[in-house]
């Protein structure tokens, strides 16, 4: 009864468009006053403990960092390179978003702030030169996945954070599914491109041009490598990571650059903030609601649920794997993360999955869902850069599914070998 | 809290209906077999036999709830009616608990015990009524424990200059730094991957949580510093106290005696083993040398004195002498 | 009057980016500290953390005043002009329920936090300043929530 009061309420609210925050925290409310097991002030007091939280940081730093590359020039210069390396290719400039967004991946750790760091920029181009526009908004909101799973990766220091799994080594294993899914939309998009005579040429490459974009990307290619380096290097936390992103992207973007003025540092602290605070009234709600379901044993029985269907490792993930992507179509994905590792992690480690082999499929599974509407974040951001309604990018977005969820399964299938993580058994 | 129908009616337990009190038990996250939640479930067996299931326990102890801190205050407002926080958890609240950060404190267990469940021990306990809480004994957590990555540490001349995570605690982060090591306060979150990439040297914290949370996998060296003794203390809402008759009140105190009793057993055994696996897993285990605690003692002089005044002088010496 | 309008036009922009900016840089002098002069600081991170709370809760009236809160929208799309007026103010009346409520609640749990004079364990501030975010970044939520219940009504 508890439960079915839980979701029905959530599912209800959630359908008439309250906020998916509100939503959870109203459900958990209604749910606290009907079994009373604690007193309404506890979800109170659970909105400031739950947000105080150090890794939880990363999220607002991170999505900083992502708009202040964004504004400042970053992610053209990367993106300007990257188009001299691939772009007499067929479909050199489509080939060239995905690379620019694997890159940029090494800088963001959020889906959507990637959407927008190079969204912006690159699908008017696109467009100019003749794709359809639909594709170009489909592909970015795809490629931008990759921002989650290449560290750093916000999803990643919060399922590091609900599991105890070493946010380091999550990072790491996060690189090869990343580079897989971006080489995989670079092949899509070749025969996408040849399939519809979108033109080759960019410019004309010449060695001395190469030269010069390379010097142009020099300080933002430098990024990944200050960020991974200081982290591996112990130099600083993950979390401080994403605070160091912020402080190198306002120097390069003002001083090297100078394509940030203070009016706009401003604006990119505000929007910074507000996509937040969006987010993390979310994730403080999730909480809650999570805890409730703990409280009434739900993780309990969906455990048993799953492990009295098959006791074989590769058929529980599957089924985890259709699970999350169910789950992906209409939740957030820290939402999800926060609500669901406590209930699968269990079941990961009973099955002897490597935590962070597990946390890795939990990312990517999650990350898929920012591209499945109809919730999901990366269309969102993608639909408001191009005003178009997120169905019809969609559509465009389907075929890209179906590859990524393909890489997915390679990963899910191969939970006995470890060959998500570089240079390790 | 008192049943109220809204309670009765959640029914999942059948016999809770017939139960005149329901007493909610929280803890932070921790394994189901880890000594405080097998004292928990002791409790509850304990507690509704006893009153003949006129006190129904609903235990919350696998972290359902939230951390220490936050279910401290949880029982100040009364929205749970018991916890057993670290003292971490309760010093913001009342300055006087400060008194069992104090490295060096206790030579060993048996002095442990007989302070805090003598006079100095009571006295804090009773002080916390005026915050609202019924203090009603200590829970053991354990003798605190160094580990690092750079060197054996047997004197206190190899700490110098080593980068510990510690919390954030004034007491601790001044009695490292007068040490001569660098304390780095740190969300527990972030230490194992600070500690895999070297971002900080050690960490300090009892035996049972290092192997529990795999810090051997990511530190060489082990002292057993048994630097500070870390009690767990047993916090119950004072209004929910208050509201049992005598009686109960009478079985509830001589039920967490009985308790108190069950812990300590366990997590002494709890130590050993911990310790045992930690030496397993590959680390270096060593004691401090012969009269590095005196040393570190006279060391530590000034910051005793610091926090006399905070803590109350009477109590540091109740406690010191 | 052009000062109050100010504060209701910025408000909530002059906050978030004081706050966002304190987070950067408590994190910053941390981890310069404690790598370049191996000594760290004490209540870098606690600062930076108490920031971030304020942050959130100031940025969801933020959120609020923008229409910006994360929405399912796939059935209000569908619905006729008339259905999405009504299903709007009901949302929105929802959310400001749930606003007020925490209002209330916060400040309940404010109150006893603020009679039992806690402090933080870093900062030795009255944690009643950090617990002090959710009520009144709901409160302001409320006052964004009836400003646009107005202007949709009126308009
Ligand atoms: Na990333
Ligand atoms: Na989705």
């Amino acid at each position: 009864m508890t439960s079915l009061i839980l979701f029905g309420t959530f599912i209800l609210l959630f359908l008439i468009r309250v906020p998916i925050g509100i939503s959870l925290g109203i459900a958990s409310f209604v749910t606290i006053i009907y079994n009373g097991t604690v007193s309404p002030s506890y979800l109170a007091q659970g909105l400031t403990t739950t947000t105080d939280s150090f890794p939880l940081m990363a999220v607002p730093l991170f999505i900083l960092a992502g708009e202040i590359m964004g504004k400042g020039g970053v992610s053209r210069r990367l993106f300007d390179f990257v188009k001299m390396i691939v772009g007499n290719i067929t479909g050199g400039i489509a080939i060239a978003t995905v690379a620019t967004c694997i890159v940029f991946a090494a800088i963001s750790g959020s889906g959507p702030a990637t959407v927008a760091a190079i969204g912006g920029m690159v699908i008017p181009m696109m467009v100019e030169r003749g794709y359809d526009k639909k594709f170009a908004t489909a592909l970015v909101a795809c490629a931008a996945t990759i921002g989650v799973i290449i560290p750093p990766s916000i999803p990643m220091v919060i399922y590091g954070v609900s599991s105890s799994t070493s946010i380091g080594d999550l990072f790491l294993a996060g690189i090869i599914p990343g580079i897989v899914i971006g080489i995989v939309l670079m092949i899509y998009s070749y025969f996408y491109a040849k399939k519809n005579n979108y033109d080759q040429l960019t410019e004309k490459f010449t060695w001395y041009k190469l030269f010069n974009t390379f010097l142009n990307a020099f300080w933002a290619l430098l990024i990944p490598v200050l960020i991974l380096g200081g982290i591996y290097g112990g130099v600083f936390t993950p979390t401080e990571a994403a605070a160091v992103a912020v402080v190198y992207g306002l120097f390069i973007s003002i001083f090297i650059y100078k394509e940030l003025k203070p009016k706009q540092v401003y604006e990119v602290f505000v929007n910074a903030s507000l996509t937040t605070g969006v987010i993390l009234i979310i994730t403080g709600s999730a909480n809650a609601f999570g805890r409730i379901l703990t409280i009434e044993r739900i993780p309990d029985q969906i455990s048993t649920l799953m492990t009295s269907v098959s006791d074989n490792k590769i058929i529980i993930l599957l089924m985890i794997t259709v699970f999350l992507l169910f789950v992906g179509t209409f939740m957030d994905t820290l939402a999800a993360i926060i609500i669901l590792t406590p209930i699968l992690y269990p079941i990961a480690t009973e099955l002897q999955v490597d935590p962070v082999h597990f946390g890795v499929i939990m990312v990517v599974n999650l990350a898929i869902g920012f591209i499945t509407p109809p919730l999901g974040g990366n269309l969102f951001v993608a639909a408001g850069i191009t005003g178009m309604p997120i169905w019809d990018i969609a559509k465009k977005v389907f075929p890209m599914f179906i590859l990524m969820l393909i890489v997915l399964l390679l990963f899910v299938f191969n939970a006995d070998i470890n060959i998500l993580m570089p240079g390790s058994n | 809290s008192e049943n109220s129908d809204s309670e009765s009616a959640s029914g999942e337990n059948n016999n809770n209906n017939e139960s005149e009190f329901t007493m909610e038990v929280a803890a932070g996250t921790m394994s189901p077999e880890f000594s405080l939640a097998k004292t928990w479930r002791y409790f509850e067996e304990e507690l509704e036999s006893q009153t003949n299931n006129r006190i129904n326990v609903e235990l919350y102890i696998n972290g359902e709830l939230g951390g220490d801190r936050e279910l401290t205050e949880a029982v100040q407002l009364g929205e749970i009616d018991a916890v057993a926080p670290s003292t971490g958890a309760i010093t913001g609240i009342n300055e006087k608990f400060g008194i069992y950060d104090y490295p060096f404190l206790f030579e060993n267990r048996e002095q442990a015990y007989e302070k805090l469940d003598g006079e100095p021990g009571q006295q804090l306990l009773n002080s916390l009524e005026e915050d609202g809480m019924k203090g009603l004994g200590y829970f053991e957590n354990g003798f605190r424990n160094l580990t690092n990555n750079q060197r054996p540490v047997k004197t206190l001349e190899d700490l110098q200059g080593l980068s510990i995570r510690t919390m954030e605690n004034d007491i601790h982060i001044d009695a490292w730094n007068t040490l001569g090591a660098n304390p780095t306060p740190m969300s527990f979150e972030e230490l194992y991957t600070a500690l895999q990439q070297g971002t900080i040297d050690g960490q300090e914290n009892p035996a049972g949580l290092i192997r529990d949370n795999n810090l051997y996998e990511v530190q060489d060296y082990l002292t057993v510093s048994r630097h500070v003794y870390s009690p767990y203390v047993i916090l119950a809402n004072l209004n929910f106290y208050n509201s049992l008759p005598d009686e109960l009140q009478t079985t509830l105190d001589e039920v967490t005696r009985d308790a108190i009793e069950y812990n300590r057993s366990l997590t002494v055994e709890e130590e050993e083993d911990a310790l045992n696996t930690l030496e397993e897993e590959g680390m270096e285990v060593t004691e401090l040398a012969e009269g590095e605690v005196e040393r570190f003692k006279d060391a530590l002089e000034p910051v005793y004195e610091e926090y006399q005044d905070t803590i109350g002088s009477d109590i540091v010496s109740m406690f010191r002498e | 009057m052009s000062v109050l309008k100010t504060i209701n036009e910025s408000i909530e922009e002059w906050l978030l980016t004081l706050f966002l900016s304190i987070a950067v840089a408590s994190i910053s002098v941390q981890i310069f500290m404690r790598f370049f002069l191996n000594s760290s600081l004490s209540w870098s991170e606690e600062l930076a953390r108490y920031c971030f709370i304020w942050l959130i809760y100031i940025a969801i009236a933020y959120g609020a005043k923008k229409a910006r809160h994360i929405t399912f929208d796939t059935l209000y799309d569908s619905l006729p002009d008339k259905g999405k007026k009504i299903m709007d103010v009901v949302a929105q009346i929802l959310f400001g329920l749930f606003a007020c409520l925490m209002v209330y609640y916060g400040l309940s749990v404010m109150q006893t936090i603020l009679s039992y004079g806690q402090t933080s364990p870093a900062l030795g501030i009255n944690m009643a300043l950090v617990y002090s975010a959710v009520p009144v970044g709901m409160f302001l939520t409320v006052i964004r929530l009836i400003q646009n219940l107005y202007n949709s009504i009126k308009y």
